[in-house]
C-alpha cells in the first residue's frame, strides 16, 4: 500500500526539482544579462556625466546626448537624478526639466501604464524630481482617475500636483483625502506654498478632521506670521485637537497679537496646552508670566516641566528664579528640573 | 499489537506531523511571494527620500548595550554616526564592564559627565553617572551596575529622550537606510504600528570596512553558507508571511524598532531570560489583546542589518542550544496564551505554530532520522517507511530552502554574482543530508537540558566583522 504513496511523492518530488531547476536557470541567465546591462549603463553614464553637467548649466545641447535606445535613456535617467538633488539654480533646474520632457517623455508614458506597481512608482517620483509639467495631463489620466491605482499611487499623484501647483489639485485632494492618512496628507501638503494654502483654507471647515489638522501642521512649518489671525480664530473656536494643533503652529511661529489672552492656559487641563503656553512665553517674553510659568515647572507632567525650566532660564532673570526654586521649593521634580536647566552650560 | 504495528505507527504518525508542516509553510511561503513581489523593481531610495525631513519623521534612540566590549564598542558607535536618519540619539549603556569599555568611550569620544534628570519608569540596577560627548551631543553614555543586558536595555530605555528605540547588539552592522526603511511602515500607520522589525543578513564574508558595508559577498565557509540560506528562509518565508496577519512572534533579536511607550506601559525588558526579544514581543502582542486595541507588529523584508554569525560547529552549537532555550522560556512564561479566545490568531495560530513546528518539531524530525537509521539495519518493509520519511524531509528542508534562495533572486537580488547564487541552490540542495540534522540535535540538546535545568547560557565569541 505504501507503494502508491512513495511514487506520488517520488513523482512529485521530481516535478518540483525540474520546476526549482528552470527556474535557476532562468534566474541565472537573467542575473547573467543584466549584470552585462548594468555594465554597459554604467560606461553610458560615464561617457554622458560631463556632457550631460555641461548642458544643465549651459542648456546648449550637444549631439552626444542625444540618447537613443533604452539603455542610454536608463543612463540619462539616473544621471539626472544624481544631479537633480545637488543642482539648485533656477536656470539648471529648468534646463534639467527641459531635456527630461524631450528624450524620457515617451518611456516614462509607456512606464505610467506599465502592469508593474514598481515601475508606475518610480516613474511618479521622477516625474516629480525632474518636474515633467507636461506629463500632469497624463498622470491624471493614468493614475487619479483610474479606479485600480494603488494608495501609494494616487499620494504619488496629488503630491505631484501639489508640487507643480496644478489648478486641479484641490478637487482632486477632496476626492481622495478621506482614505489617507494625517501623514500620508501632511507629506502632501508640505509641498504646498502659501498661496494654494490659502486656498485651502477658504473650504477648512468643511474638511473631515485628520485633513484639517495637516493643514494646520503645514501652517506651523511654513511660520510665517501672516496666518495668525486664522490660527487663533482656529484657537479661540475649535476643540480639542484642532485647537491644540493651532495653539503648537502658533507656538512655533513664535507669534500672537495678544500673549495675555493665553495666560489661561495656565489652568488648563490638557498637559499639551500648557506645555505649548510654556513655550509660547519664551518666544514671546512677558515679565507678568513669572508666576505662571514657576506653576508650571511643579506641574505634574515631565514635558511641561521641562519646556517651563527651558523657558524660564532664557529670561534675563532666569537664573535667579531658578536658584531660588532650587532653595525654597519642596517639590524634588521642580528641583531636578531647575538643577538641570542651570546645568546646561556647556553642551546644547 | 505487535511491534510491527507499533513501529508502522510511529512512522505514519512522523510521515503526516511532515505532511501537515508542509502544508502550512506552503501557505506561508504563498503569501510571502506576493507580498515581496509587489515591491518588484521599485527604486529602492525614492520612497524614503520623504521621511528624511524630520517634521516628519519620529526621532528614534538607539541604545547599545555593552558588556565588557571594550574592543568593539568604539567601532560599533562609529557605524551608527554614519545613519542616514534625521534625528536620532545613540545611547551607550555600560553594564559594569571589568574591562576598559568606560574608559575608552570617554576617552575617544570627549565624553564629560552631566546632570540629566531621568525619568525611572523602569527599574534598574543603580546608575553611576550619564556622561555626554562635547563633539557629538546626540551621544550618551550611562554608566551603571552590571544587571544584565535585559537591565542594561531598561536603563537605556529610563534614559532615552524620543518616542521610538531601537537596541542593537554590538557585532552588528547596519544599512544606513536601516531606520527609514523600518520606521516607514510605523510612519505610515499613523502609529497603529508599535514595533517594526527588519530583516537580518549575514556579514560574514562581506567586505566591511570601518563599520560600513562595502560588498556584499559569501563566505566561503560551508557552515556560513548554510546559515546564510537559512537565515534567509526564515526570514523571506516565515516572517513577511506571518507579518502579514499580525502573527509576528519575533522581531529579530539583531534588528527591530519598538514604540518606547508600549514597551514601557508592558513592564520593559524582562531580566534573566535568553530570549528577551521575543519575549517581549509576546508581551507586546499580549497587552494589545488584552485592552482590546488595533496594534500591528510587522517586519520589513528588506535587508538593513547585517550580523556575525559562529564560523565553527562548537559555537553554533551552543548558539543554537540557547535559542531553543530562550523559544521554551517565552513560550512557557505565556502558556496561558495558547489556545486562548482572547487572544484571537496569536492564541491559535502564531503561539500553536512556535510550540508545535518551531520547540516540538526537531524532536519529531530527530526520531524520524532515529527511525531511517533503525531502518537500515532491519531492512524489509521499514526500508520503505524509511524512504518515504526521507524524501518527505527532503521536501521540509532541501526543497523549501532551495525556493528561498530562488524567492531572494526573483526578488530582492542583495547577492551581486552569478556564481554566488548558484552555490547558495546548490548547497540549499544539500542541507537534508547534513546541516538540518545538525541543527535539529543540537535543538534537542536544549530540550534536555531545559529538562535537566541547565540554566548556562553559552558564550558567543566574536571575532569582529569590521576590518
Amino acid at each position: 500500500m505504501i507503494i502508491t504513496e512513495l511514487s506520488i511523492l517520488y513523482v512529485l518530488l521530481l516535478f518540483i526539482i525540474t520546476f526549482l531547476s528552470i527556474l535557476l536557470v532562468y534566474l541565472l541567465i537573467r542575473k547573467a544579462r543584466e549584470n552585462s546591462v548594468r555594465k554597459r549603463i554604467n560606461m553610458h553614464k560615464d561617457k554622458y556625466r560631463v556632457p550631460i553637467f555641461e548642458y544643465l548649466s549651459s542648456g546648449e545641447t550637444t549631439r552626444l546626448i542625444q540618447p537613443i535606445g533604452k539603455e542610454r535613456k536608463v543612463a540619462i535617467e539616473e544621471l539626472l537624478k544624481e544631479y537633480v538633488s545637488v543642482l539648485d539654480s533656477l536656470e539648471t533646474r529648468l534646463n534639467l526639466s527641459r531635456y527630461a520632457e524631450t528624450h524620457l517623455m515617451d518611456l516614462y508614458l509607456n512606464n505610467l501604464k506599465s502592469i508593474y506597481w514598481g515601475k508606475r512608482m518610480n516613474t511618479l517620483f521622477n516625474i516629480e524630481n525632474f518636474h515633467m509639467t507636461s506629463l500632469e495631463e497624463e498622470v491624471i489620466e493614468h493614475i487619479l482617475n483610474k479606479q485600480s491605482a494603488q494608495k501609494e499611487e494616487k499620494i504619488q499623484g496629488l503630491c505631484i500636483l501639489a508640487h507643480f501647483q496644478s489648478n486641479s489639485f484641490e478637487s482632486f485632494l477632496e476626492q481622495n483625502y478621506k482614505d489617507l492618512s494625517e501623514f500620508d496628507l501632511r507629506n502632501i501638503l508640505r509641498r504646498l506654498n502659501d498661496i494654494q494654502l490659502e486656498d485651502l483654507i477658504v473650504d477648512f471647515d468643511n474638511y473631515e478632521q485628520h485633513l484639517q489638522c495637516a493643514i494646520l501642521d503645514r501652517i506651523s512649518l511654513l511660520a510665517q506670521v501672516e496666518f495668525v489671525p486664522f490660527l487663533e480664530s482656529v484657537f479661540f473656536n475649535k476643540e480639542d485637537e484642532i485647537r491644540i494643533r493651532a495653539l503648537k503652529a502658533l507656538s512655533n511661529i513664535g507669534h500672537v497679537q495678544d500673549i495675555r489672552q493665553y495666560f489661561s492656559l495656565c489652568q488648563s487641563t490638557i498637559w499639551q496646552e500648557r506645555m505649548l503656553l510654556a513655550k509660547l512665553l519664551k518666544i514671546i517674553q512677558d515679565e507678568q508670566a513669572i508666576p505662571c510659568l514657576k506653576k508650571l515647572l511643579h506641574d505634574q507632567s515631565w514635558w511641561v516641566r521641562s519646556q517651563a525650566g527651558q523657558t524660564i532660564a532664557s529670561y534675563p532673570s532666569g537664573n535667579v528664579i531658578l536658584n531660588d526654586i532650587l532653595i525654597e521649593s519642596n517639590d524634588n521634580f521642580a528641583k531636578d528640573m531647575a538643577r538641570e536647566c542651570l546645568d546646561k552650560g556647556v553642551l546644547i | 499489537m505487535d511491534w510491527n504495528t507499533i513501529l508502522q505507527l510511529y512512522a505514519w504518525v512522523i510521515a503526516i506531523y511532515m505532511i501537515v508542516v508542509i502544508f502550512f509553510y506552503t501557505i506561508i511561503l504563498f503569501f510571502s511571494t506576493l507580498q515581496i513581489r509587489k515591491e518588484y523593481r521599485l527604486s529602492k531610495t525614492e520612497p524614503f527620500k520623504d521621511y528624511m525631513d524630520e517634521n516628519f519623521t519620529r526621532p528614534v534612540s538607539i541604545i547599545v548595550p555593552a558588556y565588557n566590549e571594550e574592543m568593539g564598542v568604539v567601532q560599533s558607535v562609529r557605524s551608527l554616526l554614519t545613519i542616514n536618519y534625521p534625528q536620532f540619539e545613540i545611547i551607550v549603556v555600560n553594564d559594569g564592564s571589568k574591562d576598559r569599555t568606560l574608559e575608552i568611550m570617554l576617552e575617544k569620544y570627549d565624553m564629560v559627565r552631566v546632570n540629566k534628570v531621568v525619568r525611572k519608569q523602569l527599574e534598574t540596577e543603580e546608575t553611576k553617572g550619564i556622561y555626554q560627548s562635547r563633539v557629538l551631543p546626540n551621544l550618551y553614555l550611562i554608566d551603571k551596575n552590571n544587571g544584565g543586558k535585559a537591565d542594561a536595555l531598561n536603563a537605556g530605555l529610563n534614559f532615552a529622550h524620543y518616542p521610538y528605540f531601537c537596541s542593537l547588539d554590538g557585532d552588528s552592522i547596519l544599512e544606513r537606510d536601516a531606520f527609514l526603511k523600518v520606521m516607514k511602515p510605523i510612519i505610515d500607520s499613523d502609529e497603529e504600528v508599535i514595533a517594526s522589525g527588519g530583516s537580518v543578513r549575514i556579514a560574514n564574508g562581506c567586505d566591511i570596512q570601518n563599520g560600513n558595508l562595502i560588498n556584499i559577498g559569501l563566505s566561503k565557509s560551508p557552515i556560513v553558507v548554510m546559515q546564510v540560506i537559512e537565515y534567509l528562509r526564515a526570514f523571506l518565508m516565515g516572517r513577511i508571511g506571518l507579518s502579514r496577519h499580525n502573527l509576528l512572534l519575533i522581531v529579530s533579536g539583531a534588528f527591530g524598532v519598538f514604540s518606547k511607550h508600549w514597551v514601557i506601559e508592558a513592564g520593559g525588558y524582562k531580566r534573566n531570560t535568553v530570549g528577551e526579544d521575543m519575549e517581549l514581543v509576546v508581551r507586546l502582542h499580549r497587552i494589545t489583546k488584552e485592552k482590546k486595541l488595533k496594534k500591528k507588529i510587522i517586519y520589513v523584508p528588506d535587508p538593513v542589518c547585517w550580523t556575525e554569525v559562529p564560523e565553527s560547529l562548537g559555537v553554533l552549537r551552543t548558539q543554537r542550544r540557547r535559542w531553543h532555550k530562550g523559544l521554551f522560556e517565552s513560550l512557557w512564561a505565556h502558556r496561558k496564551l495558547l489556545l486562548n479566545p482572547k487572544y484571537g490568531t496569536i492564541g491559535f495560530v502564531s503561539i500553536p505554530y512556535f510550540w508545535i513546528i518551531e520547540f516540538l518539531g526537531p524532536v519529531i524530525e530527530l526520531s524520524g532520522y532515529i527511525f531511517i537509521i533503525f531502518s537500515l539495519f532491519s531492512g524489509g518493509i521499514y526500508i520503505e517507511f524509511a524512504i518515504l520519511l526521507f524524501l518527505l524531509s527532503t521536501l521540509y528542508g532541501s526543497i523549501f530552502s532551495m525556493t528561498s534562495v530562488l524567492l531572494e533572486e526573483w526578488s530582492l537580488r542583495k547577492y551581486p554574482k552569478v556564481t554566488d547564487i548558484l552555490k547558495l541552490f546548490l548547497y540549499a540542495a544539500t542541507e537534508t543530508l547534513w546541516y538540518r540534522p545538525l541543527t535539529v540535535l543540537w535543538r534537542c540538546e536544549g530540550i534536555i537540558q531545559i529538562i535537566r535545568r541547565d540554566h548556562s547560557w553559552g558564550e558567543m565569541k566574536r571575532k569582529g566583522v569590521s576590518k
